[in-house]
């Protein structure tokens, strides 16, 4: 163990049961976020290095000036001799009481054993611990661990991540930790009951569009290597991914860069839309606030309870048909009809909604569909992540990168709300769901309005432990996003992190050292804030094992216009339908594109080869084929279909 | 330094005579008192040159490679009747220069204690783990004249420290803040060591137009060699010069002028201007913040550092007085 320096307590600056300052040998390896150890008499004390002092013994820069004749290049005979001082944060003292002043005693370099004792990972490393990072010289790096159930619950919860963006503060390292955690939480004899998975946003670029797929050769370095392996944590991809991507414009292509049949890697991007039920739900986010006021509200509560939300459906002005609308063109037309219905009897409300809160609602619902085309499901069903339980071990990956900014905040909101309400009824098919929210101060912003996706994030970030859900917040400035969300997470990481922002008083627990290193941390470097770690610690983590967005998107470039045909047999090659035999189906339906298009959003929402011959069967034909009739099919033979 | 859980004040209790008083009144400024301060003749002169200014070449360099000062405190503790006793650390160091850093002294290279200076005449035992100076006081000594022998007591053991440390001293080029003479008495022939004396309380010159060339000299210049003779205060006789450091012009005369001692050997003349040229390169870096830094050449200052560095704390003398 490598002695380097002594304690040193002064009646100006004495040591506290919680800093104490010591003096190091010239040359000593020790800087901002070193841990060391205190070896004395009476305790043994672990800290961590949060501030450094250089003196010689001068007393004013001006005596230096004199003292060289104002020449900067004279090497006088004799070098005044510089010592360094450096403030340490106690990590923890054995024994742990009297908590009294920091003894004087020898400072050691913390070895592997101490920093697991100063951290008190001891105790639990073995059987709960998460690999996080690691702490130590780069040939020789030390695995630093998170306690499992103080990451992703029960105990504490929820991660927060803060740093600037594009400099691999964030998402490099959310994916090396869920690298991490679906190693340990999901394999071996300390797998969490039911696993652990986790649903990402691909909010820019091709960020997180590729991460089943191996990086190129050589793009992980030694060092990379070696922080795995200290971690025990596979060097590679993650092994089951799903990608879910909205739908372009026009509903037949996604709206997703990784739309490169070769880029699946046999892993097809499926389509999410949201059904009419989500649009009422969230209306608040397709609609400006001044457009939904109390009575434009109460208008589409109204519409919800009588023509969405029944079975039988709602008469217009208590005469005529039972109208139900199942989808967003069918209540615009049931909106429309009222309008019709107040004019042709010169009313001026119905059910008690007045006419003009009818017009105004008939105007903005009636753009939606435009607004949100690809989105907005034509049949109003929903699809996508929440068609089925979530399974262990498997990333959901949802792209919203092509869409705007109004787009992306309902996917966001829609998302949030029903992870929420599948963690009410504990619908999430998963021992640990890890939602990954980046951009929390624009969804979540501090002094902002009590928006329904806040009060969702609040609800999690406060209950989710309890319930299966884990929110991994992520955010450029910390010091905008609501209290209660950063306030609820239990571990906290920060990356580089500007300088403007580390002004705010959100980071004056930092000394000023901490600050300026983090203000200048390199790539694959955080500070983390744990509930086991007395003080933050500085760790290293390796670049992610997987295919950078900007490579995928460059091996992979993303493919438009493509025929709805093939389209079509993307999905038919996706749940293993017999090839040929569906291709002669596809060549006998209509090729219009009303009618492929039709057929293709059934095709996309078929679960087996079965679906899809039965859908292409059905569909309607070409002049001179005749349509197959409907039949049942038991036990067939995928490979030979004597009906067909 | 030893640290007895038996105070001072406890030693001393029920001891006729002696009171024990808080340290308040540090008195770490005593000086020396010396009664030889007016010169009737002016020194011998040994090297054959008219006693004029001579320039001193200058180099950059020095070949300094070892540095030896002293340094001592005291505290006025109690009093036995009415003699004042003291605590004095008195202490001495040897510092050697490598790559032009001045490196901590080594343990064989360094000699310091504290210790209790009383009159002799009240028969104090010594305290456990300290070690006791007798200081022989007369019935007719006046207050003033107890505490002139008292300092001169202290200052002696500084020197005899000085003296030990430097005493086994060899190889290389010794610069020593001070005169030489008593560190000469104790070194076989042929020592190379260099004093430097800063403060100027004797006078080797009676005639005034010595007095005037002494004065006058210039950044970089020196004055012949003279004999410095051996006196019991002094030690060894030794070669001796005046060399100006740095511009005296609208300051005091005595600014940046040093007295310098050489043991008194024929090949020392020889190199007095080499060596003339080593000290002015130990001119930088100056001495700042150091009041004395016209005349303290750095690596002295260094070597006081770490003396005074292994003092004891005003704290630690209360605690060892009791108080």
């Amino acid at each position: 163990m490598e002695e380097i320096g002594r304690v040193i307590g002064t009646e100006k600056r004495p040591n506290t049961a919680y800093t104490f300052y010591f003096w190091t040998e010239p040359g000593a390896n020790v800087g901002i976020g070193s841990l060391v150890r205190v070896f004395s008499d009476e305790a043994v004390v672990y800290g961590t290095v949060v501030e450094a002092h250089g003196f010689n013994d001068l007393e004013s820069p001006l005596h230096e000036f004199m003292s060289m004749g104002g020449r900067a290049g004279i090497e006088p005979p004799t070098v005044r001799p510089e010592m360094r001082v450096f403030q340490a944060a106690v990590l923890r003292r054995t024994p742990d009481e009297p908590v009294g002043a920091v003894p004087i005693g020898k400072v050691f370099l913390a070895d592997e054993a101490d920093v697991r004792t100063a951290l008190r990972t001891d105790s639990f490393a073995d059987e709960f611990g998460i690999p996080a990072g690691c702490y130590g010289p780069k040939d020789a790096p030390v695995a630093v661990h998170l306690h499992s159930h103080f990451l992703l619950g029960p105990e504490s919860g929820h991660l927060n991540i803060t740093g600037t963006s594009g400099l691999a503060a964030k998402t490099s390292y959310i994916l090396f930790l869920l690298k991490s955690i679906f190693e340990k939480c999901n394999h071996g004899p300390n797998a969490l009951e039911k696993g652990v998975a986790a649903l990402l946003f691909n909010t820019k670029g091709g960020d997180l569009l590729y991460v089943d797929q191996d990086p190129p050769a050589g793009f992980l370095t030694d060092d990379d290597h070696k922080l795995y392996a200290a971690c025990g944590v596979e060097a590679g991809p993650f092994k089951n991914v799903f990608y879910y991507s909205p739908l372009s414009k026009g509903g037949a292509d996604l709206n997703t860069l990784r739309n490169n049949e070769e880029g699946y890697n046999g892993n097809p991007t499926k389509a999410f839309t949201f059904g009419l039920k989500d649009v009422i739900r969230h209306a608040e986010v397709l609609l400006n606030k001044e457009d939904l006021d109390a009575k434009a509200d109460g208008y589409l509560q109204y519409l919800n309870d009588r023509f969405v939300e029944t079975t039988r459906g709602h008469q217009i002005g208590g005469e005529g048909d039972y109208l139900k609308a199942t989808t967003l063109s069918s209540l615009v037309t049931v909106v429309r009809k009222q309008i019709d219905y107040c004019e042709r009897g010169q009313i001026n409300q119905i059910d008690t909604h007045n006419v003009l809160t009818i017009r105004k609602m008939y105007n903005r619902i009636g753009n939606l569909g435009g607004r949100f085309a690809g989105l907005i499901a034509e049949d109003g069903v929903t699809e996508g992540p929440f068609d089925e339980e979530f399974k262990p071990d498997t990333l959901y990956v949802v792209d919203v990168a092509m869409l705007n900014s109004e787009e992306q905040d309902l996917v966001f909101s829609a998302f949030i709300t029903s992870l929420r309400e599948k963690m009410e009824n504990g619908e999430l098919g998963v021992g640990r769901l890890i939602v990954v929210v980046d951009e929390l101060n624009k969804y979540a912003p501090s002094g902002g309005a009590e928006t329904y996706v806040v009060k969702s994030l609040k609800e999690i970030a406060s209950r989710g432990r309890y319930l299966g859900l884990t929110l991994f917040g992520a955010q450029q400035f910390r010091s905008r996003v609501d209290k209660e969300i950063v306030g609820n997470a239990a571990t906290h990481s920060f990356g580089h992190v500007e300088a403007e922002e580390l002004a705010q008083p959100a980071y004056s627990y930092f000394t000023p050292a901490v600050k300026e290193k983090l203000a200048s941390l390199e790539q694959g470097a955080i500070l983390i804030k744990h509930p086991h770690f007395a003080q933050p610690v500085f760790l290293r983590f390796p670049r992610p094992a997987c295919l950078k967005g900007s490579d995928g998107m460059k091996m992979y470039p993303r493919k438009s216009g493509r025929p709805l045909q093939d389209l079509i047999l993307d999905h038919i090659n996706a749940v293993r339908a017999p090839l040929n035999k569906c291709k002669d189906l596809l060549a006998d339906i209509s090729d219009s594109e009303e009618n492929l298009l039709a057929v293709f959003r059934k095709v996309r929402k078929a679960k087996t080869g079965e679906e899809v011959e039965e859908i292409l069967r059905q569909a309607p034909k070409k002049a001179g084929v005749s349509r197959a009739q409907p039949k049942a099919v038991i036990n067939q033979d995928r490979e030979f279909d004597p009906f067909a | 330094m030893p640290v007895s859980l038996f105070t001072l004040r406890e030693h001393l209790a029920g001891m006729p005579d002696v009171r024990v008083v808080a340290p308040a009144q540090r008195d770490e400024d005593l000086g020396q008192f010396t009664s030889d301060s007016d010169p009737a003749l002016d020194a011998e002169m040994v090297e054959d040159k008219p006693f004029s200014a001579i320039p001193v070449p200058t180099t950059g360099a020095s070949e300094f490679t070892h540095f030896l000062d002293g340094a001592q405190r005291s505290w006025l503790v109690g009093f036995a009747g009415m003699a004042p006793m003291y605590l004095a650390h008195t202490s001495a160091g040897l510092l050697e220069r490598l790559e032009r850093n001045v490196m901590p002294p080594i343990p064989q290279f360094y000699s310091g204690d504290l210790e209790l200076v009383v009159p002799e005449s009240a028969n104090i035992a010594a305290p456990p783990d300290m070690a006791l100076v007798s200081v022989g006081i007369g019935l007719t000594d006046t207050e003033l004249t107890m505490r002139q022998r008292m300092a001169n007591a202290i200052s002696a053991r500084r020197e005899a420290r000085e003296t030990q440390v430097a005493r086994i001293f060899r190889d290389g080029w010794l610069l020593i803040d001070g005169g030489i003479g008593k560190v000469l008495e104790q070194t076989p022939h042929g020592v190379q060591m260099v004093g430097v004396v800063k403060s100027h309380q004797r006078q080797y010159f009676a005639s005034q137009a010595r007095i005037r060339v002494i004065l006058d000299l210039k950044p970089g210049e020196r004055t012949p060699l003279f004999l410095r003779e051996r006196n019991q205060l002094q030690g060894k006789e030794a070669y001796s010069f005046y060399l100006r450091l740095f511009d005296s012009d609208g300051k005091s005369p005595l600014y940046g002028l040093i007295r310098i001692e050489l043991p008194a050997d024929s090949h020392m003349m020889e190199q007095v201007d080499e060596i003339c040229g080593w000290l002015l390169a130990e001119r930088d870096p100056l001495s700042l913040p150091d009041a004395r830094f016209d005349r303290m050449l750095y690596p002295i200052r260094l070597v006081e550092k770490h003396l005074k560095a292994r003092q004891p704390s005003d704290s630690a003398i209360r605690a060892i007085l009791g108080i």
